[in-house]
Order: C-alpha cells, then structure tokens, then sequence
C-alpha cells in the first residue's frame, strides 16, 4: 500500500482500501460469498475453484473496484498476495475481465506459488461456511436469509 | 570528518487539519471511508442482531430483494438516506449524528492495537461518528 502512484487518484483509492482494511482488522461486519461467480459486491468472493481456496477482496469505493487476491491462513487472517483492477485499467494494470479472460487462472496460480514458497506446511482455511474464514458473528453470508 | 544528519520535522497525520490548510485529497478519501465504513458496520451490526430475513427486510422497505442484497454486500453507493432507511426497516428507528474534533488528538499510527483499541479509547486516535439511533416508538 506504499506508492507511488501513477493513478491520478491513487492516492485516494489507496487511503479508501486503508479504510476499509481497518474495519476487516477491527472485526467489523464483512461480507463473503462461498460461491464463484455469485459474489456481486460482496466483500470477499471465494474464485473458481472453490478447493483452491483463492479469495478475491474488492474494495468498498471506488471505481474501478480492485480486487486483491489471496487465501485464508486461519480464521480472520486474510494474507494478500497480489491485485488487478477490474473492468478498466486503473494504475497502470490493465483490467481483468469476464470469467473467460485467463489472466484470472494466472492470477490464481500466482496466490498460490507465493503461499507455497511462503508457507510451504501450511493449508490454507478450508470451509464450508463463511465463519470458518471470519470467526464470529459479523461473517455474513451474502448468499443467505 | 563525520557526517553530518538532517532531522527531519516531525509531522503529524493530522497537521493539515489543524492547521486549516488545504487537506490533501487522499487524506480526505480516507476520513469519508472510514465514516462510511462506520455507518455500514452500524446498520449490518443491527440487522444481524434483528434476526430479520432480507426478504423481509425488503418488503419493509420497498426495495427488491436484490437490491437489498447490493446495499447489504457493500457500502460503496450508500448515503445518509440509505443508512435512514434501512434502519427504519430494520428497528424502527431514526438516526442522529455526532462528531467528535481529531483536533488534538495522538496521529494515528495503525497499529493492531490502536485499531482494536479504536472503539474504547474515543479521545485518542481516530474519528469517532456516533450513529444514535432514536426509537420512533416508545
């Protein structure tokens, strides 16, 4: 999160995903969608393929929303290992696209080599529900009720 | 010969503002996300805890079920009237604003601790916006 920032507005963008980091680290409500592709605005979406185990954060604010990639090491402890903008460039990234656009599965295997090489006895979170990621009752379920 | 060191000024997260000079836009972005922030965590806390169905919820308030849901996964398109009335649905109550001056105030310095701190220690780091929700009913 340290620039600089070629966006005009990076600056903000950056300060805006600060924001939102603090509610996560203060356990303030979130919301997760289990299912790929279902996850619309929802705070973070588990991607295709659900054993896996990627994430994709996307920010609060903003456009284009910027997701960031990463995997749950345990409950409540999100590790972030890369980003992509989505729907238009933004910072000098080009966008990612619809679920056919490759870079998604690029950007997957990269999550997944860099926790490897960091974490190499260590699975990520696997669940079947959203608390098991977000462990208390702020873990809303975008899909339920 | 021995080198010589520049000290830098200390400055502070909040000088801009209490200084009265043009606060730089990416500070600005921060302290309205934070807030918004505030207001989301108010209304889900809330809604949680009202047990309430969103289809329920829904129908309370004349929004489609989907569009319930996209207020619900993310504050980003919120205002004031948004926070009003999903509170209204959810508990019948109305909101009243308080703001508290950062003026003063230790410059944040994002530590876990002071973050987790955040709610119990309201004349330190952060900005404090206090929802007060007001029964319609008594």
């Amino acid at each position: 999160m340290e620039g600089p920032w070629i966006a005009e507005d990076g600056e903000e963008r950056i300060n805006r995903l600060h924001a939102d980091f603090e509610a996560f680290v203060k356990r303030e409500p979130v919301t997760l969608c289990l299912v790929p592709y279902k996850a619309g605005a929802a705070n973070f979406g588990r991607l295709h393929a659900p054993e896996e185990e990627v994430w994709d954060y996307r920010t609060r604010s903003g456009l284009p929303v910027i997701r960031i990639f990463g995997r749950f090491a345990m409950p409540g402890t999100f590790i972030a290992f890369n980003w992509a903008p989505r729907s238009r460039p933004w910072n000098g990234r080009p966008p990612f696209g619809d679920r056919n656009d490759p870079r998604w599965n690029i950007a997957k295997a990269n999550c997944i080599s860099q926790w490897d090489a960091l974490f190499p006895n260590h699975e990520p979170v696997h669940g079947s529900n959203v608390h098991a990621y977000v462990p208390d009752e702020n873990a809303i379920d975008i899909l339920s009720r | 010969m021995p080198m010589s060191r520049t000290k830098t000024p200390s400055t502070s997260f909040l000088d801009e503002i209490e200084q009265g000079s043009p606060i730089p836009s990416g500070k600005l972005a921060y302290f309205e996300q934070r807030a918004l922030n505030n207001f989301y965590s108010f209304v889900l806390e809330r809604f949680l805890r009202s047990g309430l169905r969103k289809a329920d919820l829904a129908r309370r308030i004349g929004l489609s079920q989907p569009q319930l849901t996209r207020y619900l996964a993310s504050p980003g398109n919120w205002t004031i009237a948004t926070v009003q009335r999903l509170l209204l649905g959810i508990g019948g109550e109305e909101v009243f604003l308080r703001s508290v001056p950062l003026s003063g105030r230790t410059p944040q310095n994002m530590s876990v601790l002071d973050l987790l701190d955040d709610g119990n220690r309201p004349s330190t780091d952060s900005l404090t916006i206090e929802l007060r929700p007001e029964p319609l009913h008594a």
